[in-house]
Formats: C-alpha cells, sequence, structure tokens
C-alpha cells in the first residue's frame, strides 16, 4: 500500500500557504500587499501572519512610513526549507498512480 | 481567501498563481541598460573622434574613466537609491547576480586577450548577449531576447570588418541597437506597470 508523507499542516492552509508562496517569489512584501493579493480581511491575515512568524517561517517587521506605519513581512531560511519540503511532499500527491 | 483545508491540486494553483503574482512585480525598470548603452556609445564615439583627430593612445583612459564612472553610479543606484523607492524580488537578486557575474568574467577576459594579444569585442559581445538571454528569460522580455541575439550576431559581423575604428562604430550600432533600444521598451514597460 502507498504511503503518502503528511504535508506541513502550518503551510497546508489556503491563505497561509498563499502567503508564503508569494513571500517566496517576492523575498518580502508589504502587509498591503498581501492583503490585495490574497483577498483576505485584515483581520484573518493578522492571524495567520502571526501564526507563521511564531513558526519562525517569516519575519515581521514594524516601521514607519512618513507617519503611517508599515509591516513589512520577509520570508526566512526555515520558511524557504518548510515550502522546499511542502512541494516535494505535494508532488508525492499529485504523482499518477501505478 | 480563508483558513480552510485544501486538496493538493488547489495547493499547487495557490502556488501558481502567487508565484505568478510576483513575477508580475516587474521592478526591474531598465536603468542600467539605458545607463550603460548611453555610457558604452558615448566612449565609442569619443574615442572614435580622438582617433579621428589623430589623438591616437588616448583609448586606455577614454574606456577606464569610462566604464568607471558606470560601476560607480551604478552602484549607488542600486546600492542607495532604488531601494528607497522599490523592493527587490528574489528574481531581481537572480539578476544582479547575472550581471555582477559579467563584470567579473568581463575584466578577466580583458586581462585574458591582453595576455594573449587577442581582440576583444567579438567575445564581450558573446558575453553581452548570454547576460541578454539570461536576463529575458527572468523576466520573460521579448526585447532582451531580441538584444541578445543582436549581440551574437554582432560578434560575427565583428570578424567580417577590418580592425580599426570602425570596430567602435560597431560597437556603437550594437550598444544602441542590443541594449539601449532593448532597456528603453523594458522601461516603458515598467513606466507603463506603474512600478518605476
Amino acid at each position: 500500500m502507498l504511503m503518502f508523507r503528511e504535508l506541513d499542516p502550518l503551510l497546508h492552509s489556503e491563505l497561509r500557504l498563499a502567503i508564503v508562496s508569494l513571500l517566496v517569489g517576492a523575498g518580502e512584501a508589504e502587509f498591503k500587499e498581501l492583503k490585495l493579493k490574497t483577498g483576505a480581511t485584515a483581520g484573518n491575515l493578522s492571524v495567520q501572519v502571526q501564526k507563521l512568524a511564531d513558526a519562525g517561517y517569516i519575519q515581521v517587521e514594524k516601521s514607519f512610513r512618513g507617519k503611517y506605519p508599515l509591516t513589512t513581512c520577509k520570508i526566512t531560511k526555515a520558511g524557504l526549507e518548510a515550502f522546499s519540503n511542502y512541494v516535494d511532499v505535494l508532488k508525492d500527491y499529485l504523482k499518477p498512480k501505478a | 481567501m480563508e483558513e480552510k483545508a485544501i486538496s493538493p491540486t488547489e495547493s499547487l494553483q495557490i502556488i501558481e498563481k502567487m508565484l505568478a503574482d510576483t513575477r508580475n512585480r516587474f521592478y526591474n525598470n531598465g536603468f542600467a541598460f539605458l545607463l550603460w548603452g548611453v555610457l558604452i556609445i558615448l566612449i565609442c564615439l569619443t574615442s572614435f573622434t580622438a582617433h579621428a583627430l589623430g589623438h591616437d593612445g588616448r583609448d586606455g583612459y577614454i574606456w577606464g574613466i569610462g566604464i568607471g564612472l558606470g560601476i560607480l553610479i551604478t552602484a549607488v543606484y542600486f546600492w542607495r537609491i532604488a531601494p528607497k523607492t522599490r523592493k527587490f524580488t528574489r528574481l531581481d537578486s537572480i539578476n544582479g547576480k547575472v550581471w555582477i557575474a559579467y563584470a567579473i568574467s568581463y575584466f578577466v577576459l580583458m586581462y585574458l586577450c591582453l595576455h594573449y594579444q587577442i581582440f576583444a569585442p567579438p567575445f564581450i559581445y558573446l558575453l553581452l548577449g548570454m547576460g541578454m538571454f539570461i536576463t529575458g528569460g527572468i523576466y520573460r522580455f521579448w526585447s532582451l531576447y531580441a538584444g541578445a541575439i543582436i549581440f551574437w550576431i554582432g560578434a560575427v559581423i565583428c570578424t567580417l570588418l577590418p580592425m580599426g575604428s570602425g570596430q567602435l562604430l560597431l560597437t556603437s550600432v550594437l550598444m544602441l541597437l542590443g541594449y539601449l533600444l532593448p532597456g528603453y521598451i523594458l522601461w516603458q514597460k515598467a513606466k507603463g506597470d506603474a512600478h518605476v
């Protein structure tokens, strides 16, 4: 019987996977851009960003642009590795079964 | 988009979509192509005029000052000015490494050509063609592929021309068609995407 490795539960969610995928491609992105690209609400996005930051997959930096607060998210080395592992496991799932 | 369980196929679709979105963050505004295109053409024309006026043996100074100035402006722009207005993507970073590798190869090539007494320009065109082709692949932009082909053809044309000032005019034409024009089209595209 074919055994599948488990997909990383932290990444295997629509919004968190979208956030990490975007950051893998871009390196870093502002919170505003993440919100625009994912179409998520600010509240939900904040929660998911925090979960990813707690796991060490992304780094969140808070600063100011002029008078306004600016939140920037960056992918970390651990995040890149987790994404790479996730894609490897995903390939197993998507392989045509013999 | 919500926090919900997804199938592997949906996962793949999300990854593809988000990565495609980042590819569309067209942050390469062609600055380097415009700068170096104009600079090399000016150097060639200055060198050509110096030869025409009988001031031979000034090429080393003209090229040395010109290329030194270009490196300085490029470094200041990419390390100081550009990061203030835009964020570099991983693709930008890979592209930057391609052109740093080109610059190193250029200086090594110049040393080798001096050492073995070989005419350098056609080999420089080959390197430029390779750089343009890779950058074209990174940004998936046709004008850069066209620039690469122009440099490769130029490398062959170079062998058909006599040595001398005519080679400087060929370099000017190649830089105009293979570097400056693709850079201008890229700049127009970046301007259209409002990311300049």
